[in-house]
């Protein structure tokens, strides 16, 4: 049933009047209230058709709408933040797997006066549901963002029909998400992780790839408020993603953009990258906690308790440091810097600048293909952890070329030649990630063997986790022939060089 | 999804109304909630003001083929939803004989609602019946009102008896109802209850706000919920809450 935005003279007693016809009107008392609308910063509910409004008045209540006939309600203590803080039952199990390990954050409020009330037969039964509102959209501060708006809802189709005709009276949507976020410069789904940018086959190459840049220089940098402000480990880990991805696209697509341009750039994003390392990996190690747990005997897990303990106050230490890189100078003065190169409307002089943007990049991803191969082919039975560590940077590449120009080829043929890559990829990421943690698991232990608090119980569970994990990783060198295999077959190579546009798979 | 019952061999005790008021409390607390009225005198359909009319009731109980989960009604009340009875509910015995296998019917019926609701509170009739037979046979627990008399207390050994019989593991919980604390037999009678372990804690007072009911025809919370009364619905609504593991 539709809600209608009502003249501000309609008062209970036109409204009675109005409905009449229908039965009688029944308000309850006026209820004061702050409403908020809760979202990941990657807008994951409303992705999902979710929307989560936390709702302040004499109780804290928590109002999921999820597309169904009636809204759901959950009494809460607090505002929820992350999926493990949302009230257990209903909500838990709808928004929190939607939630994953992003954080929920306020996307927009507005303060509401509401009546809730019902229309009844002569006998008293229950015609109707009616909700009278006013609503005031708030800015961050409270203060008020615009006209308070009188509503009106019902899920009586006659009661419905009565409302619609009155003069004045005009249908608006079921809920103010739109009207609240605009508050705060955001639009529902404006925030992807993902590359959107359409591009033509036929534009000269360098104003492509200016453009993909700065749709990264944008992500990168519309990750910073909340990177330091540590919502969630996202934010860290979608501006280091937009940083690799930007030195990938001046490193493997030379010749485009004027070195003088792309050098310094690809220094000051190096940077960016190596000083979000230290903060990046121990978010990992934290984020894989659970799992650790479940890899050493229960009476071991519970020894890793000053691992833990050692890895956040390190994290803190971590994000002080990325704080200071974030709100440095030098990091001020390249994204100003970097957006007005990106912006400038100059040809670029480089010899590859003017050619269509379709050849060079079926170029880029052919020969990025080919080095794949070409390494891969050339490890034996037992690759050792440094081949294989080059072999995935070689196709992390590849994956970003077909990233960045994916709107240049039919939809269904990038997404199956990812998929293809994705198979190779999480073998080798699973690889790296046991032989980084592992080693690393080493330094760990070197320096909780000087806490004098730290007993043998905890070394002997880190002894035990670390062989855990170089299992695993041997697990994942042993996948790694038929996962190769697989890529490197056939038709996967002529599926690539379809796309790359060459005439012979490589 | 949980079911609980509301269910004795006597009436007058406060079946229905507790049935109204737990439903309310644990809608409340964040389940989504459907009452189920059994009882073809529809008096909890009355408290909330649900008509009567759901259209082929009988056949909603008995065919599988219809959704009784798509059959619920909205009340005025967040995440509370009504299936309201109907007078042919007189007829659900033979109805359900004359269709087999009763307790399997139900069973599918509670199925159906589980894909909307987290707890189904049953408003059953004060009677011994195939109907009484079928719902203690598949819910998980079936709530008794005793009021403190030796009458009220005879009809629970029945109730408990015939559980014993007829269950299959559904958990007995009786309640103390319409204590009037002014009666010394009630509170000495009240006290020997409490002396049984599977009597929940949670007394009902004898309240004439239990009584207005059937003016307000809300749940005592919604209209006022600083009543002792009130109260102690929700209070009763926590303990079963625990007890069936919510």
């Amino acid at each position: 049933m539709p809600r209608y935005l009502t003249p501000p003279d309609l008062d209970d007693a036109a409204a009675a009047a109005i409905l009449a016809p229908v039965g009688a009107l029944v308000l309850g008392p006026p209820e004061p209230l702050t409403v908020t609308y809760l979202d990941t910063f990657d807008w994951r509910l409303h992705e999902a058709g979710l929307m989560l409004v936390e709702e302040l008045g004499v109780e804290c209540r928590l109002c999921l709408l999820d597309g169904s006939r009636e809204p759901y309600l959950s009494p809460a203590a607090a505002t929820p933040t992350t999926a493990d803080s949302l009230p257990p039952g209903h909500l838990a199990e709808r928004v929190g797997p939607v939630l994953g390990i992003r954080a929920l954050l306020p996307v927009g409020a507005a303060r509401v006066v509401r009546r809730d009330g019902r229309i009844e037969d002569p006998r008293g039964d229950l015609l109707a549901r009616i909700r009278l509102e006013q609503l005031t959209v708030v800015d961050e501060r409270g203060v008020p963002a615009g006209e308070p708006r009188p509503t009106f809802w019902t899920d009586g189709r006659e009661a419905a029909a009565a409302v619609a005709a009155v003069p004045g009276v005009s249908p608006v949507p079921n809920h103010d998400l739109e009207a609240v976020a605009a508050t705060r410069d955001r639009r529902p789904g404006d925030y992807s992780s993902k590359l959107r940018i359409r591009l033509d086959p036929a534009e000269r190459a360098d104003r492509a790839l200016r453009a993909i840049l700065l749709e990264l220089l944008g992500t990168l940098e519309a990750n910073v408020e909340g990177a330091v402000a540590d919502h969630d480990t996202e934010f860290v880990h979608d501006l280091r993603v937009a940083c690799r991805r930007s030195r990938s696209a001046l490193t493997q697509v030379k010749g485009v953009l004027e070195p003088a341009l792309a050098g310094p750039a690809n220094a000051e994003l190096k940077w960016l990258g190596g000083v979000t390392n230290p903060l990046r990996d121990l978010d990992v190690y934290l984020l894989e906690m659970p799992v650790y747990r479940t890899l050493v005997p229960p009476e071991a897990a519970a020894e890793l308790a000053p691992l833990e303990a050692l890895l956040r106050r390190s994290r803190r230490r971590a994000h002080r440091s990325v704080v200071r890189a974030l709100r440095s100078d030098r990091f001020t003065r390249f994204a100003t810097g970097w957006r007005a190169a990106l912006t400038d409307g100059e040809p670029s002089p480089a010899p590859e600048a003017a050619r269509p943007v379709a050849e060079v990049a079926g170029e880029r991803i052919a020969r990025a293909h080919r080095r794949i191969l070409k390494h891969g082919r050339g490890l034996g039975d037992d690759p050792p952890a440094e081949a294989l560590h080059r072999l995935r940077i070689d196709a992390k590449k590849l994956r970003y070329l077909l990233e960045f120009f994916a709107s240049l080829y039919p939809d269904d043929e990038v997404g199956a030649r990812v998929k293809e890559l994705k198979g190779l990829q999480d073998i080798l990421g699973g690889f790296n990630d046991m032989h980084v943690q592992s080693e690393h698991l080493g330094e760990l232990a070197e320096q909780l063997r000087a806490e004098p608090a730290v007993g043998a119980g905890c070394l002997l569970a880190l002894g035990r986790l670390s062989a855990a994990l170089e299992a695993r990783q041997e697990g994942f060198r042993l996948a790694f022939h038929d996962a190769f295999a697989d890529f490197a077959s056939k038709p996967v190579r002529r599926a690539f060089a379809r796309l790359a546009g060459e005439r012979e798979e490589p | 999804m949980k079911s609980l019952a509301v269910w004795t061999v006597k009436g007058g005790v406060g079946k229905t109304t507790a049935a109204v008021n737990l439903a309310h409390a644990a809608a409340s607390d964040g389940l989504r909630t459907v009452l189920w009225d059994l009882d073809p005198q529809g008096a909890a359909s009355f408290y909330l003001r649900i008509p009567p009319s759901l259209e082929g009731a009988v056949d909603a109980v008995t065919r599988r083929s219809v959704s009784l989960a798509e059959l619920a009604r909205a009340t005025e009340f967040a995440n509370l939803a009504m299936l309201p009875a109907d007078f042919a509910f007189r007829h659900l015995d033979l109805a359900l004989d004359a269709a087999g296998k009763p307790r399997k019917r139900l069973a599918a019926k509670l199925d159906d609602l589980a894909t909307r609701f987290d707890l189904a509170v049953l408003d059953c009739p004060p009677s011994v019946s195939l109907v009484s037979e079928a719902v203690v046979k598949t819910v998980d627990a079936v709530l008794v009102p005793v009021i403190p008399s030796t009458l009220s207390m005879r009809t629970l050994h029945q109730v408990r008896a015939f559980v014993a019989e007829h269950g299959r593991g559904a958990e007995v919980l009786p309640f103390l109802s319409m204590v009037d604390r002014r009666k010394r037999m009630h509170t000495e009678l009240a006290l020997a209850c409490l002396a049984d372990p599977a009597f929940l804690t949670t007394a009902i007072p004898s309240a004439s706000v239990v009584e207005k009911m059937g003016l307000t025809r809300a749940p005592v919370a919604a209209t006022l919920p600083s009543q002792p009364a009130a109260r102690a619905f929700t209070a009763l609504w926590h303990e079963i809450r625990a007890r069936l593991g919510l």
